[in-house]
């Protein structure tokens, strides 16, 4: 006769107590940062963060509001500096470059960054596109990389007869493709996104994680949301942040998407998942 | 700061389905004690009135799934949240066959009517209770999930009843065969008895899917238990 025998593949208790399993680790990060530590006058916002990006991944930040998600973010390409009372302690390394020893201007190219709500320059379409290469000194061929930055961005064919019109008569989803086109322009090799689609509707939301996810091929993409079904659309990972009662953001958990919104390894991480805890 | 505010309306979502679980386990029990009193004891009007019930089975099931449809599609939920209402719908699926496999028995019952039984049901009486207490152990195990350590250490319990139902099927399908190879006039009572062994097994099975299940609500990983090992 036939038995079938049935075993348990599965260690008991295989991840519980396991702090290392939380954190996923790169052994060629684009982006990492190294006991990380952001204070906003005396108060720390942000402890202790080490996280490594990958090439041409997307990562999303998840966690919820005042947790240093944002705070995080803009230590990458040193938008802190631009906040007095900001100060930045531990080390941001770009492909294995410390952040604070290159030019900011130079890191913000390298890695852009677009913000929550559409902010183009009140300038035509073609000069918001052409803003950043001309800055960097590049006045050949301005009109192929406008043309091929709208393209990347999906915006060519609906902006690519009224280049010369006013950036702000597009809608806001278009605004926002915009300014995805203008960071593309400089050709950075990751762009940060701080909640990119909050201010958007369905239609402009779904053609932006389109773009994240096309862009990904070549570009390595941070993003931060609050909706925990884009993060799972869009991200190859998620890093959940979480602040105690000191107010003190920390990183509680890293690894595959999957993971994170299907089976997270850390309590916290699962009630905010499920929306327990915000 | 993070503040613990919980999710009023999908957490009484998930307790009105597991409501529902509980009296769909308690009915499945009740129909379980019925079909076999009905059957020993030639109780034709027991086993009509299950045969009957069943839709009230089928019922509840489809209710089960609609309220967990209903609750994913309003509550957005992830994680554990959703592992629940997945297997929410799977297992009232899996309840719903077994009352299947149940009526299955009555109406065997039925065809056999009053005419005297040909065997003295050795191994069927085994067969029953150790199906119903995989079933028991299955759906408390469900319905009041532990710690993945306690819930692996009663899933194997569980599994480990496996073996010894599907002995006994291949005893009574054995020793039935071989009578009826004598006597034919014990084919057409003695392969309604085979059924019932069968249903018997298919039973067990079915509460070995739902420890499974539970086992999956708890780690995520739906490879955790696998089949192995298929030998002579």
């Amino acid at each position: 006769m036939i038995k079938q025998k049935i075993k348990i593949k599965r260690e008991i208790n295989k991840h519980s107590g396991d702090e290392s399993s939380k954190f996923v680790n790169f052994s060629d990060p684009v982006l990492e940062t190294i006991n990380l530590n952001v204070l906003y006058g005396k108060a720390l916002a942000v402890k202790d963060v080490n996280i490594q990006v990958p090439k041409n991944k997307v990562v999303s930040l998840i966690g919820p509001s005042g947790c240093g998600k944002s705070t995080l973010i803009r230590c990458f390409n040193r938008m802190n500096d631009t906040i007095r009372i900001a100060q930045v302690k531990g080390q941001v390394l770009y492909n294995k470059k410390d952040v604070s020893d290159m030019d900011p201007a130079e890191v913000r190219y390298r890695i852009g960054m677009v913000f929550q709500k559409p902010n183009p320059f009140p300038k035509s379409i073609y000069e918001n596109v052409a803003f950043g290469p001309k800055v960097n000194g590049i006045k050949e061929n301005l009109d192929e990389i406008v043309e091929t930055s709208l393209k990347k961005a999906d915006l060519w064919k609906e902006v690519k007869d009224r280049l010369k019109e006013n950036a702000y008569g597009l809608s806001g989803g278009q605004q926002q493709r915009l300014c995805i086109a203008r960071t593309l322009a400089v050709n950075p090799e990751v762009i940060l996104m701080d909640e990119p689609c909050s201010a958007l509707d369905p239609i402009s939301t779904d053609r932006i994680e389109e773009l994240i996810k096309d862009l990904a091929i070549s570009v390595t993409i941070v993003i931060v949301t609050h909706n925990m079904q884009q993060a799972v659309r869009v991200s190859d990972y998620a890093a959940c942040m979480m602040a105690g009662e000191e107010r003190i953001g920390e990183l509680i958990e890293y690894g595959e998407v999957d993971q994170i919104f299907g089976n997270p390894k850390d309590k916290r991480t699962e009630e905010y998942v499920t929306g327990r805890i915000g | 700061m993070a503040n613990y505010h919980g999710r009023k309306s999908l957490d009484l979502g998930l307790l009105e389905i597991e409501t529902k679980i509980n009296a769909l386990d308690l009915r499945i029990l009740e129909v379980f004690e019925n079909t076999f009193t009905s059957f020993y004891e030639k109780d034709l009007e027991k086993s009509k009135k299950v045969i009957e019930n069943d839709y009230l089975i089928n019922q509840a099931s489809l209710e089960i799934e609609n309220n967990s449809i209903d609750v994913i599609r309003r509550e957005t939920p992830l994680a554990s949240d959703m592992r629940k209402l997945t297997s929410y719908m799977f297992v009232s699926q899996e309840l719903e066959r077994i009352g299947d496999y149940l009526s299955g028995i009555c109406k065997i019952n039925l065809k056999i009517g009053k005419e005297p039984f040909i065997t003295k049901f050795e191994k069927i009486p085994k067969m029953e209770a150790i199906a119903k207490n995989m079933l028991k152990d299955s759906i408390k195990l469900f319905s009041n999930i532990p710690d993945e350590e306690k819930a692996i250490i009663a899933a194997r319990k569980i599994f480990s009843q496996d073996d010894e139902i599907d002995y006994l099927n291949y005893q009574v399908q054995n020793d039935l065969i071989k009578r009826m190879s004598r006597n034919s006039k014990l084919v057409e009572q003695g392969t309604y008895i085979i059924w019932v062994a069968h249903n018997l097994e298919r039973i067990s099975d079915r509460a070995n899917n739902i420890a499974e299940r539970t086992i999956y609500v708890i780690t995520g990983d739906s490879g955790a238990i696998v089949p192995y090992e298929l030998e002579e």
